[in-house]
């Protein structure tokens, strides 16, 4: 119960942030080249759509359209509801009679897919006859997958195959979340429709090569059967955790999908759980006999629900290969087999190796000079390795001088096991250093590769934007969260910028001062050109290089950090993680009602500067209120011993009035500077109804955000 | 017609042993296979040598029926189907026995029965107060089966799991120290010792035990950003350590150059260890015979304070033959390179195996002590409800709430098959399932009380399959109660033939029933052998 209040409360305040616009499967997720696919999505306020949208080109949106909620239906429309359908099913035309009786009438619930039955599509009726012959409680089923879309997208033949993000976009320009579409160049097979009870489920079967698409409801286990001749060397390679990264509300937070290849005897030829770290299974097999095989698809934990979809890629032939890329960095690489015996590198460098033995320790030493900062980083699990790395740096003297087995990062992209090391040590004193690099496991095998990097420092920044896509507000702020994941000891003021058509901008503080790992700030737009555009968001920071010259203590040089676009998604009601997306899509809405009646005094400001101790001011400037409302103002979050004094209202002529906000920093406040969203609500009344009520309503926004920066007294 | 059921079922225990269908009369000679015959003669002769001693009269062996029953229900985890004891009570072979034994050992439902013993011992469970959780507790229970379906030697299995470092999702045998409520050095002390030496380190002297946690003290767990997850691995500091393990000494160890886990599991699995092999032997003879040849057969320490009188000569039995015995199955085990699959052949061929469950007068207690006859006991929670599916078709639906959306386990799944202790029945936790808490064999509770007869008894759930049971027999055997159906009841449920005095009675009642009632026999006469005490009984 605890965990449903604690996800419930999350969800809740995500959707208060983001759109509430939420997609939770496809199926099928993809389709061939040159074919039109059918579509089905399930999430949640997937109302008022204009479209779809598919990142990349090739792929266009014929139709969308949204499943109306089906009631429940009993009685004699329940029966007049079967007995059509069961028609139709036997290939007759025949449309069942209505009763006469006006009282049996008067409950009769009207619905496009109850009164036109025979205008229905193959989907359609599917999801009808799961409405109207499977009990609702047995689909555990969930708010967040509950309504439906379908639709038609036409994949040109020229597409690119390879993945896509698909999203839903309203009729306002908002947009969804995104998922995975694939692109492929080999035919699909779809699990077959629920056929109309009594009728049985028919043999699921498939031809290689093909991409196997279904979805496994709750204890379900899909059967696949097919064919193979003995020797034919088969793959199939599952992409089911791929499909939905992270499902908030289940625990585990992913489908754990399971492979088991038998033979007709039932005998197991194959089993795969997980590929290594990877929970998508992949399973190569020779086939031992002429026959029919049969390909088991579930949950380890035989769960299921809507949304544990699943696309396997089944062919003949050699499986994939998953090598580790080397990361892009500007160090002369070196491989560490090649490394003389006394294990000496000169650095910097990057080092490519591997842990091939349990309990092996790769040794690299250096030459260092006293006061000489250095850095050791190691890339393995972010790059898809095995590895669980652990190194240790010791001095000439044989004692450790820095250790580190995971270092601390954002929790992006589907990795789960952020454990590769980095430290950063001054040499104490002049002489030899050796890196030892194992396995914290002490496990070892060819998959255990990994690239050192032994290096100077090169204070840097990863950027994550926390939503991919944006409906900002016209002429407001809208806020957005930011995480900083700090490389190499970084600790500047990054600046930022938007780069996008349509007029975009930063409204209040476009700066993350040094030292914010999570930041807000402000969005803004003007009112035109209101279309859903691609944008960029640009961090640059004043980056100290050496003078070559050496006259000089140091030039400042504009340099730019990456930034990555996400969503955050919860896992099993308690992790959140930031889902990866190629694109960062902005859209504009209009703002919460009664903001444009506040403006700042000095539409410049950006900062407050507010001594430890003391206080420091805010000025607004209000127009005239409509009768029986009011303004009310708070901080969001601040640190400990900052607040929000007071609120002085001085009311002008025509009813216009001066706000200041005074904000106080107590004594003892920590020196330091972050971006301050404040926030404030609006309350009004509504105008009578038709029976004369009144309501009373609030309008929560945020001002743009301040730069706080608590001094010294 | 209620008494005269239940007037029939003690009827039913009461057989003299004179008429008894249980006692094999026909003196046929029973092959062993050719391998196993020296070791099983040998374990024979102590049985004999024993029952000499004692001046008994010559125990019998069990009949063809029985020891097909027993053999199912030990190897399988099940009673046979129809078709398997008419195939088998039909085969005249003098190695029909050893037929049956190898197959079903290599069967895929011996593995489902083995991991569930091995899960009992492991505490595979997903809630409190093990907190494994179900990815875990799946991961780790499709390895210890398919180690078991592959015969993997037991020393191996072992040395796997206490070196196991890694995710417990991704490494199974991480789980073996996650496993622990308490993971403390003594606790993981605590479970080793229990699991793989059948000692308890809290019986131990207090200096004794400090210095076999030690081999403890530097294993470590890491969470990861999975819901769950946590890596086991072994701190790198830099220690020298002093560590003792029972039976193999003092070790000394310098960390981190040495790993304390892998000199353990080296020792531990060594055949100079006295504990490892001797433990493993007596918890698989318990498995057959319900109790250990050491008594409980997790438990071979002394009480505190004797612990060097203890270690001078191991396992000190009060029974010498049971010890004789331990001594022999022990060597045998160690020279078969721990193969497991050998050991269970081995006492299934022997002779205690084979023995009939009925002893002379007055002597049951002796004769079961010594194991010269079978010992008679209820059949376990798992093996019950599985040997009620066999019959009714029925195994019941199991489902957890513990993951979510919700897991069902697919319909036709055995009790023995569940991998998690935290999944279960009224049906199971009423005929006392282990809770697999702390892995001990008294987690199991085979206690027989008023609850578990009410629901043979009177539960509608077992009223409606055996009825439903009554009549299907009755449909196939079109009615014909003398000629087919008593005899077919009687195979299905009890493996065996009526006795010309229980087809009398059957036929009596028959009788007694008005015409139009008689359909009612079939159902009477399967819930009258269902609550049997020879069908809820291994014997």
């Amino acid at each position: 119960m605890m965990r449903h209040i604690l996800f419930s409360l999350a969800v809740f305040l995500l959707t208060s942030s983001v759109s509430a616009q939420h997609i939770g499967y496809l199926i099928p997720a993809g389709g061939k080249t040159g074919e039109t696919v059918e579509v089905l999505v399930g999430g949640q306020q997937v109302w008022a759509l204009k479209s779809a949208r598919i990142s990349g080109s090739g792929v266009t949106v014929e139709s969308v359209q949204t499943v109306p909620g089906m009631p429940n239906i009993w009685g004699q429309q329940h029966k007049f509801v079967s007995t059509w359908m069961r028609n139709i099913v036997k290939g007759s035309k025949e449309v069942p009679k209505r009763p006469t009786d006006e009282e049996e009438l008067k409950n009769w619930r009207k619905h496009r897919y109850f009164d036109h039955i025979d205008e229905l599509t193959p989907l359609e009726f599917h999801l009808l006859s799961v409405h109207m012959f499977v009990p609702r409680n047995s689909l555990q089923m969930s708010p967040a997958i509950n309504s439906n879309v379908i639709v038609k997208l036409k994949i040109a033949p020229d597409a690119k195959p390879g993945r896509r993000e698909f999203r839903l976009v309203r009729n306002n320009g908002q947009v969804s979340n995104p998922l995975p579409f694939y692109v492929d160049t080999i035919s699909g097979t779809r699990e077959p429709y629920l056929p109309v009870p009594p009728n049985k489920k028919p043999k699921y079967e498939f031809r290689l090569p093909t991409v196997i698409n279904g979805q496994i409801m709750p204890g379900e286990t899909d059967r696949w059967f097919f064919t193979a001749k003995k020797g034919e060397k088969l793959v199939f390679r599952t992409f089911a955790r791929a499909m939905v990264p992270f499902m908030g509300d289940c625990v585990p937070g992913y489908f754990q999908c399971i492979l088991e290849l038998k033979d007709s005897k039932n005998n197991r030829i194959a089993f795969v759980d997980d590929r290594g770290f990877d929970p998508d299974p992949l399973l190569c097999c020779t086939i031992p006999a002429d026959g029919e095989y049969v390909l088991e698809v579930r949950d380890a934990l035989y769960r299921g629900r809507a949304d544990f979809v699943y696309r396997i890629r089944a062919w003949k032939g050699d499986p994939p290969k998953f090598g580790i890329r080397k990361p892009e960095l500007k160090l002369p690489l070196m491989k560490t087999a090649e490394l003389a015996k006394d294990r000496t590198v000169r650095f910097p460098v990057l080092l490519q190796g591997c842990i091939a033995k349990p309990a092996q320790v790769d040794k690299f030493v250096i030459q260092a000079e006293k006061g000489e900062k250095i850095v050791g980083e190691v890339f393995a699990r972010q790059l898809g390795s095995q590895l669980d790395s652990r190194l240790t740096v010791l001095g000439p003297d044989g004692k450790t001088v820095a250790f580190n087995d995971d270092y601390k990062r954002v929790l992006a992209g589907p990795l789960l096991q952020h454990t590769d090391s980095w430290l950063c040590f001054t040499a104490p004193e002049s002489g030899k250093y050796t890196f030892l690099l194992t396995d914290t496991s002490s496990l070892g095998s060819p998959d255990h590769a990994y690239f050192l990097r032994i290096d100077h420092p090169k204070p840097s920044f990863k950027l994550y934007v926390t939503a991919s896509s944006k409906a900002v507000f016209i002429n407001g702020a809208t806020p957005l969260k930011l995480l900083v994941e700090p490389q190499d000891g970084f600790n500047r003021d990054i600046r930022l910028r938007v780069k996008a058509p349509n007029g975009f901008y930063i409204i209040g503080s476009n700066i993350i001062p040094a030292g914010c790992k999570e930041t807000m700030i402000t969005l803004s737009c003007p009112d035109r050109h209101r279309v859903l555009t691609k944008a960029e968001l640009i961090a640059e920071y004043d980056e100290e290089r050496p003078c070559c010259c050496n006259c000089c203590p140091c030039r400042k040089k504009t340099a730019r950090g990456p930034v990555f676009y996400g969503d955050e998604d919860t896992q099993a009601f308690a992790y959140t993680h930031l889902v990866l997306s190629a694109d960062w899509l902005l859209s504009k809405t209009w703002q919460p009602y009664g903001v444009f009646l506040l403006s700042l005094n000095n539409p410049r400001q950006k900062k407050v500067i507010i001594p430890a101790g003391k206080t420091a001011d805010l000025k607004l400037h209000r127009r005239k209120l409509p009768p029986k409302t009011s303004f009310a103002f708070s901080l969001q979050n601040p640190p400990k011993g900052v607040t929000l004094e007071k609120t002085i209202v001085k009311e002008l002529n025509k009813g216009e009035a001066d706000i200041t906000l005074v904000f106080k920093a107590a004594k003892d406040v920590q020196v330091r500077r972050f971006n301050q969203l404040i926030r404030g609500t609006f309350s009004y009344q509504t105008k009578p109804n038709k029976e004369g009520k009144v309501f009373q309503r609030k309008s929560e926004f945020v001002l743009p955000a301040m730069l706080f920066e608590i001094t010294g007294d | 017609m209620k008494r005269f059921l239940i007037c029939f079922a003690v009827l039913m225990i009461l057989q003299l042993p004179a008429a008894s269908p249980f006692i094999d009369n026909t003196r046929q000679e029973i092959e062993v296979p050719q391998e196993l015959a020296c070791i099983t003669s040998k374990m024979n002769r102590i049985q004999e040598d024993c029952r000499k001693h004692l001046e008994l009269p010559e125990i019998e062996r069990a009949s063809d029926p029985v020891f097909l029953r027993r053999t199912y229900l030990t190897a399988a985890g099940r009673i046979p189907t129809l078709a398997e004891t008419q195939s088998f009570l039909r085969d005249k072979s003098q190695d029909k026995r050893a037929k049956l034994i190898d197959k079903l050992l290599a069967s895929r439902e011996h593995a489902d029965l083995i991991a569930m013993r091995f899960a009992d011992m492991l505490r595979v469970k997903s809630e409190f107060p093990v907190n494994l959780w179900p990815n875990a507790v799946q991961a780790f229970h499709e390895k210890l089966r398919t180690d078991i379906l592959n015969n993997r030697p037991y020393s191996e299995m072992a040395y796997e799991m206490l070196t196991a470092s890694g995710s417990n999702f991704r490494v199974p045998y991480a789980n073996f120290f996650r496993g622990s409520g308490d993971r403390t050095p003594a606790g993981l002390a605590k479970i080793t010792a229990l699991t793989f030496m059948g000692l308890r380190v809290e019986k131990l002297p207090e200096d004794k035990r400090k210095e076999f946690e030690a081999f403890f003290s530097r294993i470590r767990f890491k969470s990861t950003s999975e819901w769950k997850e946590e890596l086991v691995f072994t701190a790198p500091e830099a220690v020298r350590l002093k560590a003792w393990l029972p039976g193999c000494g003092t070790f000394t160890i310098n960390a981190p150059d040495e790993e304390p886990r892998l000199i353990l599991a080296k020792a531990l699995v060594s055949d100079d260890n006295p504990y490892f092999a001797r433990a493993m032997v007596n918890r698989v003879w318990s498995w057959f015979f319900g109790k250990g040849l050491i008594d409980p057969a997790d438990d071979i320490t002394p009480e505190r304070g004797s612990w060097d009188r203890f270690a001078a000569g191991i396992g000190l039995a009060s029974v010498p033959a049971n010890e004789k015995m331990l001594e022999l199955l022990t060597e045998e085990f160690r020279r078969s390179g721990y193969d497991m699959r050998r050991l269970f052949r081995v006492i299934m061929n022997s002779g205690a195996f084979n023995a009939a469950s009925v002893a002379p007068s007055g002597e049951v207690t002796v004769t079961e002590k010594y194991f010269l006859t079978y010992p008679v006991r209820r059949l376990e929670a798992e093996v019950i409800s599985d040997s009620i599916g066999v019959l009714t078709g029925n195994f019941g639906r199991y489902s957890s709430v513990i993951p979510e959306p919700f897991t069902f386990l697919p319909p036709g799944t055995r009790a023995v098959q569940i991998a998690d202790g935290s999944i279960s029945s009224v049906r199971l936790d009423l005929f006392g399932r282990p809770s697999r808490d702390s892995g001990k064999i008294s987690d199991r509770n085979n206690k027989i009380t008023g609850a578990q007869r009410l629901y043979l008894l009177n539960s509608n759930t077992i009223y409606w399959q055996v009825t439903n049971l009554g009549k299907q027999i009755g449909r196939r055997c079109k009615w014909q109660l003398e000629r087919r159906g008593i005899g077919e009841i009687y195979l299905r449920i009890l493996s065996r033939n009526p006795t010309p005095l229980e087809k009398k009675w059957v036929m009596d009642y028959s009788r007694s029933l008005p015409k139009k009632l008689r359909g009612n026999v079939w159902p009477d006469l399967c819930w009258v052998l269902v609550n049997s005490k020879e069908f809820l009984y291994y014997h």
